[in-house]
């Protein structure tokens, strides 16, 4: 394979980035931070939420939709487990259990308007942002959920919320970045091992050709949204635990997040092409540009500038050349 | 062409497939009326006839894809619903539409598969399913590797796909919409090799296509469509001799032809004198793969030309490479009124005098949410502004106009134009072209679904544009309309112009060449490309 055919791989390309940046990285190491593990440790900690949102993104990407939703549906199931779990006194994994069915019934709700009347992706889930937003605040009552409201001290809320802020592999990894790889293993499997995850390419691709071979393209696309929910619900939970409370103004942005780091990476908003292994590269890019700038001690202004004008350079660099 | 007929037996078996009374319309249209028909296995039944006869729509019922209004579907003799494209593969029926229907991003290996997937796709059940899938590759004698994608691979390629698909699925019978229209030579031949064994292999095929050689080596049965109706049909014998084969191609061409209809617009009157020509093309070429041309081509103040040919015979490209909206035009000559013209987008055609009305109104010619003013002032805008504002007035007044000369009915000249009858819409839209002043007026298949009343007035406007001093080129599906509004027609056939005819029209002799791109009378035809195809 020669350079040419190489540089024409999206996969080569998302790794293009990475390198760019861990390059970025190697000249401005802020006095050797960029070399130690902690460092990339917390970037990995940080990214968590991001990057199970971006997950769940892609197979929607990949069916050409989109979903504004999962910020919000981040802010319901984090209000939800806090509930749950302080007040409620509910078994931490029973609770983890009804978050996630509630994030899946969202975004399954999405996938059904969406799906059964031809409505547009995007004005549905925007539909959902504002209903899950206001949900929140309903359960919550306006208020941040914590164990100080309830009464309690911090330590007494324990259980998932505080079981899920830790770490692994003797203290070198965290909680929350293997709950992300593990989504991000599954997506892989759901996309590449299963009859869903070719109709998902397929309706993404073509959809007419899709339903002419006889590809059910309403459930598919049902299932996408679904399994958005379910991911922004498992996000929702891991920010719950990070922040130990349930605030119904956290996750405000998300959305948008997820939906760069799925492009960064190279699947395109057409439909079709891509995969979550792209995603991956995508989070790690945008995850540590972050860290750098901030490492640096870069102005927040300045900051999101950067990010902004590197976002747009990133998208022009995987824009796929058509022949 | 004799080793196909040797080993062709006509079946006695029962039809696999029948449809009786079957009946589609869109809106007021009717596209498929009470038709019947029926496949046998082991049989091979070509359906033929004019653009818009019906044929595909009754390959689509066929495929599930479209469900009529009327009509019942025996499937192996037994009643059936007529259900979707998912169940109708199910059944054993596998469909090669005209648009290919394949997902580009997908490999080969997962669109033969497609919606026939097991739940989980280990690396085992793919493995199988890879080799059996290489192994009707190699049968169908396409040596590529089934992970590449679709995308990648070239146009006749991937149509044996589709093909691949139906066996791999086990079909018994297969429904083609012209699948050799859009490849090359050599291809063809594969293609009826495939054909000739599932015929043999005792599937039923049914095979939509244009052409009479075709049409004469590969089929069993013929049936040729007009208006909807099936309004011939014939068995083709075993091993045909020359001369029942000469009979049988004029029977269909004169079927095809049909009665002329007499009201189709008002007689041309002969143009001003000619002075100088208004248009000259000289050896004009469209960038498009296969080119279309040369075309030279010489119009004088008041002409009206026709332009003949079957569907992806060139003309569509050829309008759209005029009018700067497709593939470019290489041309010695290209002036309009003396000046030499390079049109590369439709802005500048406009400003050099040419116009195109599209076959296509709703997706390439108006714009549904404005009203029919707004509409109608679009193209001709440029003229009523100054300084960037426009005269509202003005234009209203000069589109109100045109609208009323086209006879137009609306209620609101200002509710969307969607909300019109399809005839009206059609008014509305050459209005527009209209509006503009084009020199060069094209205008495909300007009667397209519009009834009778509605297509004089169109007809008539074209007519006074023409008298005017400008020139018309003129496509249209039906041929009778050409020869009613034209002064002459070209010929065209595979994207080459293939004769020149002038009034008064010989209709078969225009229809012989567009069919065979031979310009002779239709019985020394059918000799000459029976010669010319063996």
């Amino acid at each position: 394979m020669n350079l040419r055919e190489l540089w024409d791989r999206p996969l080569a390309r998302a790794w293009m980035a990475v390198a760019l940046v861990g390059v970025l990285g190697c000249c401005f190491h802020a006095d050797g931070a960029f070399f130690r593990w902690p460092t990339h440790r917390d970037m990995l900690r940080q990214v968590a939420v991001y990057g199970l949102l971006a997950c769940g993104m892609t197979p929607v990407i990949l069916t050409a939709g989109i979903d504004l939703a999962v910020g919000s549906i981040v802010a319901v199931s984090a209000v939800a487990a806090a509930k749950l779990i302080i007040f409620g006194g509910v078994d931490p994994v029973l609770a983890a259990g009804v978050v996630s069915l509630g994030g899946l019934a969202l975004g399954g709700l999405s996938g059904a308007v969406i799906a059964k009347f031809r409505v547009q992706p995007f004005v549905v889930t925007l539909a959902m942002m504002v209903l899950a937003r206001g949900l929140a605040k309903q359960l919550s009552g306006g208020q941040k959920v914590t164990a100080y409201a309830a009464g309690l001290s911090p330590t007494e809320a324990t259980g998932l919320l505080t079981g899920l802020d830790t770490r692994l592999l003797g203290d070198q990894l965290a909680t929350v970045t293997a709950i992300m790889i593990a989504c991000a293993i599954f997506t892989w499997v759901l996309l590449r091992r299963t009859r869903l995850g070719r109709h998902i390419y397929a309706v993404g691709g073509n959809p007419e050709a899709a339903r002419l071979a006889g590809v059910p393209v309403g459930w598919t696309i049902f299932w996408v949204y679904a399994y958005c929910g379910l991911c922004a619900a498992i996000a929702g939970l891991c920010q719950a635990a990070q922040e130990t409370q349930g605030d119904p103004d956290t996750a405000m942005g998300y959305e948008l997040d997820a939906i760069a780091m799925v492009v960064i990476g190279g699947t395109s908003l057409m439909g079709g092409r891509g995969g979550v292994g792209l995603t991956v590269l995508g989070v790690l890019t945008i995850g540590w540009l972050q860290k750098i700038l901030s490492l640096n001690a870069v102005p927040e202004a300045s900051r999101l500038m950067a990010t902004g004008v590197i976002l747009i350079g990133a998208i022009l660099f995987q824009r796929r050349k058509h022949a | 062409m004799s080793t196909s007929h040797a080993v062709r037996h006509t079946s006695t078996q029962g039809p696999v497939l029948r449809v009786r009374g079957v009946t589609k319309a869109y809106g007021r249209h009717t596209v498929v009326r009470d038709v019947d028909f029926e496949l046998r296995p082991g049989e091979v039944h070509v359906v033929t006839g004019p653009n818009g006869a019906g044929k595909s729509t009754l390959l689509k019922i066929l495929a599930g894809v479209v469900s009529p209004q009327a009509g019942t579907l025996e499937l192996h003799g037994q009643t059936r619903e007529f259900v979707g494209p998912a169940q109708a593969r199910a059944a054993g029926i596998a469909t090669v539409h005209q648009e290919l229907s394949l997902v580009a991003e997908l490999s080969i290996l997962d669109n033969i598969m497609l919606a026939r997937e097991p739940f989980w796709l280990g690396r085992r059940a793919r493995k199988e399913a890879a080799l059996s899938v290489q192994k009707r590759l190699t049968e169908v004698g396409l040596e590529v590797d089934v992970d590449r994608l679709v995308g990648q691979l070239p146009l006749a390629q991937q149509q044996r796909i589709e093909l691949v698909r139906g066996l791999y699925d086990g079909a018994q019978i297969f429904l083609l919409d012209e699948p050799s229209s859009a490849l090359p030579r050599a291809d063809v031949m594969h293609l009826y090799q495939q054909i000739n064994q599932l015929r043999a292999g005792g599937c039923a095929v049914l095979l939509i296509s244009h052409k009479l050689d075709e049409i004469l080596e590969l089929g069993d049965r013929v049936s040729v469509m007009r208006d909807g109706e099936i309004v011939y049909s014939s068995k083709i014998a075993t091993g045909t001799a020359n001369t029942a084969d000469d009979q049988l191609r004029r029977e269909i061409v004169a079927a095809m032809v049909g009665q002329t209809s007499p009201e189709n617009g008002p007689e041309p009157s002969a143009g001003p004198a000619c002075t100088r020509p208004l248009l000259r093309l000289v050896a004009a070429n469209v960038r498009t793969s296969p080119r279309v041309g040369p075309v030279d081509l010489e119009l004088a103040p008041g002409d009206i030309v026709g332009l003949a040919g079957l569907q992806g015979s060139g003309i569509q490209p050829f309008l759209h490479a005029l009018a700067g909206a497709g593939p470019g035009l290489d041309a010695r000559a290209f002036t309009l009124d003396g000046r030499a013209l390079t049109i590369k987008t439709p802005g500048q055609a406009l400003a050099a005098g040419i116009v195109l009305l599209t076959c296509d109104r709703k997706t390439a010619g108006l714009v549904g949410s404005l009203g029919s003013l707004d509409n109608t002032m679009l193209s001709a805008l440029e003229r009523f502004t100054t300084l960037g504002f426009v005269h509202r007035q003005q234009a209203r007044a000069a589109a109100g106009k045109l609208l009323k000369q086209a006879n137009l009915v609306a209620a609101d000249l200002d509710a969307p134009v969607t909300t019109l009858s399809g005839g009206n819409q059609q008014k509305v839209y050459l209005a527009r072209c209209l509006l503009a002043k084009p020199r060069l007026l094209l205008v495909d298949d300007p009667a397209r679904g519009v009834d009778l009343a509605a297509r004089q007035d169109l007809f008539r406007l074209i007519h006074s544009h023409a008298q005017a001093g400008n020139c018309v080129l003129w496509s249209a599906c039906e041929l009778s309309e050409l020869t009613a509004n034209c002064q002459r027609i070209l010929a065209f056939h595979r994207g080459r112009v293939v004769g020149c005819f002038s009034r008064p029209f010989d209709q078969k002799a225009i229809v012989a060449a567009t069919l065979t791109g031979v310009p002779q009378a239709t019985a020394s035809v059918a000799v000459a490309t029976t010669q010319e195809s063996t």
